[in-house]
């Protein structure tokens, strides 16, 4: 079932030249990371008082959850190889070969945590992240390196690190009130 | 391992969006001190969405930039590193280029020695990041005094 998504996405590959285009940007290991990230940093000055030291929260919550999904990832990686689609079946690559396990995504677990602790505050942003984020998921099955299961292997990865690190620094507040204060101090938060 | 150049475009198109956001969000929160056209946050705010769109649009037409991080693309931590690097550079370059062009703004600015807390970015809304500086190790030398 997995592998026959892939071969019927992947098929698609070469009929429509703009389609692969837009697919090679959002496949790409820059795109969605750097568009998130720079959400998180608008989100730091964004807002005045009260609601801009929740804002920076997120900001927080993101890169931290960004770190967490990364490394949880990295984890699953490591205990269970799954060996890549373009290896196991014909397709034709709008990527370059990854040599790592293909469960669970990095890609999908990366989007899909930036979108959580967004979507946590921000609802359209966060929606609009959450879009993005399956975007880039689909993109990779498309250009056949990712199984869809891999996808969604990342994206309860991502949600988890997302949910985690939001509920993890409202417990620790202390601690981002201590270090944006500081920051205030010196007018950088 | 990646290239040099690949480096550099990756970190000058982060400091240019970078720089975009930065300006866009200044504009749309008021924080006037932030500003390099202090005196038309509108025009600054289309301006910046144009700057941002045009960095990502020269980044993916310019090159190929799919590349695996074994050959000449970026790993996951070089990445973060370097966008770190460039958005340190996009807020110093804001902050001391935003002062200097607004320097004779906001004088009057002094802080409020009874605030319970620092009133942070939001005295950027009436003064520039250098005389907020300023203000504030003049208002900590005449306590101390």
């Amino acid at each position: 079932m997995d592998g026959a998504i892939v071969r019927w996405l992947n098929g698609g590959v070469g009929a429509l030249a703009p389609l692969d285009a837009v697919a090679r940007v959002l496949v790409s290991d820059f795109f969605v990371p750097v568009t998130g990230s720079l959400v998180l940093f608008g989100l730091w000055l964004h807002g005045r008082g009260p609601e801009r030291f929740r804002n920076q929260l997120v900001t927080i919550a993101g890169a931290s959850s960004v770190g967490v999904a990364n490394a949880v990832t990295a984890l699953v990686n490591a205990q269970f190889f799954r060996p890549r689609p373009f290896l196991d079946n014909e397709l034709t690559l709008l990527f370059y070969e990854p040599t790592d396990s293909s469960f669970p995504s990095n890609a999908a677990a990366v989007g899909f945590a930036l979108a959580t602790a967004v979507f946590v505050r921000h609802r359209r942003t966060g929606a609009a992240l959450y879009a993005l984020a399956a975007l880039w998921g689909l993109a990779r099955v498309y250009a056949g390196v990712h199984y869809p299961t891999d996808v969604i292997g990342g994206a309860v990865v991502g949600i988890a690190a997302g949910l985690a690190m939001t509920l993890l620094w409202r417990r620790l507040i202390a601690v981002p009130r201590a270090i944006l204060r500081v920051m205030s101090s010196i007018y950088l938060a | 391992m990646p290239t040099d150049s690949f480096i550099a475009d990756y970190t000058l198109w982060v400091f240019l969006s970078a720089l975009g956001v930065l300006q866009l969000v200044a504009a749309r929160s008021g924080l006037s001190g932030l500003l390099f056209l202090r005196r038309w946050p509108r025009a600054t705010a289309y301006a910046s969405a144009a700057l941002v769109a045009a960095s990502f649009a020269w980044f993916f037409g310019s090159g190929v930039r799919n590349l695996p991080d074994t050959v000449s693309g970026l790993d996951g931590v070089t990445q973060s590193l370097w966008f770190a690097v460039a958005a340190t550079g996009a807020v110093a370059v804001t902050f001391l280029g935003t002062s200097a062009i607004n320097h004779r703004w906001g004088a009057g600015y002094r802080p409020d020695p009874a605030a319970p807390a620092p009133a942070g970015l939001d005295v950027l809304e009436r003064t520039t990041f250098a005389r907020a500086l300023w203000a504030a190790s003049a208002a900590l030398r005449s306590r101390r005094r």
